[in-house]
């Protein structure tokens, strides 16, 4: 089943409230199904190259993903999300390793 | 235990310095964060239920062994939505919209679980799975804030009540 358009919508940067740090520069969601078979979401959040890693805020990590929980529940969404932070870089290297 | 746990997580993760980071690492810090966060709830609900004195340690850790992951993770889940089931909902307190509002802390670190548990179902069983350092240390910095938030938590009957459901809710939610 694709990606809805309420989804995207719902995590369109332009309109989230997210914090600064770390800085996400891409939302990727993705249909998911967890271990209990829950139909869910599985989002990617691509966070700025620059970003040091020993300097992340488990605080703003916490407010992203609940501004992320808390649009999709005002679209009406009521999927799970699951939210993994990235690196483009990262991402890159697991291109070039499949 | 928990605070062992969060150094251990963070240990694996940073263990093979600047460079391409062992999956068999990231993977074992993943499910220490897990377990961090699963032996706090279960002694704070411990505490909450037997008492806090250092005699009763035993009593707390007997009953800690009767907690169960996908109770925890079902508890949890219901936790952190928008709105209990109204069975469950019924008779607590509500506002003037007729909700029952569900404390922030309380919320963030049930998402917290949920979202942890499958992540340590992946990293220890789901081989086509790839794990990046710096997805493990965000998820390790959240646990370690999530549980600050929730221990600063005034004793509440919120707070009580949400530690018991995570040893009942099976029972409690399908009645």
């Amino acid at each position: 089943m694709p990606v809805t358009e309420a989804i995207r919508e719902a995590l369109d940067l332009g309109t989230l409230h997210l914090p600064e740090s770390p800085k996400v520069i891409e939302l990727i969601p993705e249909n998911y199904t967890d271990m209990d078979g829950e139909a869910s979401l599985r989002i990617t959040a691509v966070i700025d190259e620059d970003t040091e890693l020993d300097r992340i805020d488990g605080k703003n990590v916490g407010l992203l993903k609940t501004e992320i929980h808390r649009s999709l529940q005002q679209h009406g969404i009521e999927l799970f999300p699951y939210i993994f932070i990235a690196k483009p870089s990262e991402l890159a290297t697991e291109e070039q390793d499949a | 235990m928990y605070q062992d746990l969060i150094e251990q997580a963070k240990s694996l993760a940073e263990l093979d310095g600047r460079g391409a980071p062992r999956q068999a690492n990231l993977r074992r810090s993943v499910s220490a964060a897990y377990y961090a966060l699963f032996h706090f709830l279960v002694d704070q609900a411990c505490r909450a239920v037997v008492g806090t004195q250092h005699n009763q340690q035993g009593f707390r850790h007997t009953l800690a062994r009767a907690f169960v992951h996908t109770t925890m993770k079902s508890a949890c889940g219901s936790f952190s939505g928008t709105q209990l089931p109204d069975t469950v909902v019924k008779s607590l307190p509500k506002n003037q919209d007729g909700k029952y509002l569900i404390p922030e802390p309380i919320k963030q670190i049930s998402t917290l679980l949920k979202e942890l548990q499958q992540k340590r179902h992946l990293a220890d069983y789901d081989l086509s799975e790839r794990f990046r350092r710096s997805e493990v240390l965000s998820l390790i910095q959240q646990v370690g804030q999530h549980i600050q938030a929730f221990t600063a938590l005034p004793l509440s009957d919120d707070r009580q009540f949400f530690l018991i459901c995570l040893l009942s809710w099976k029972e409690l939610a399908n009645r």
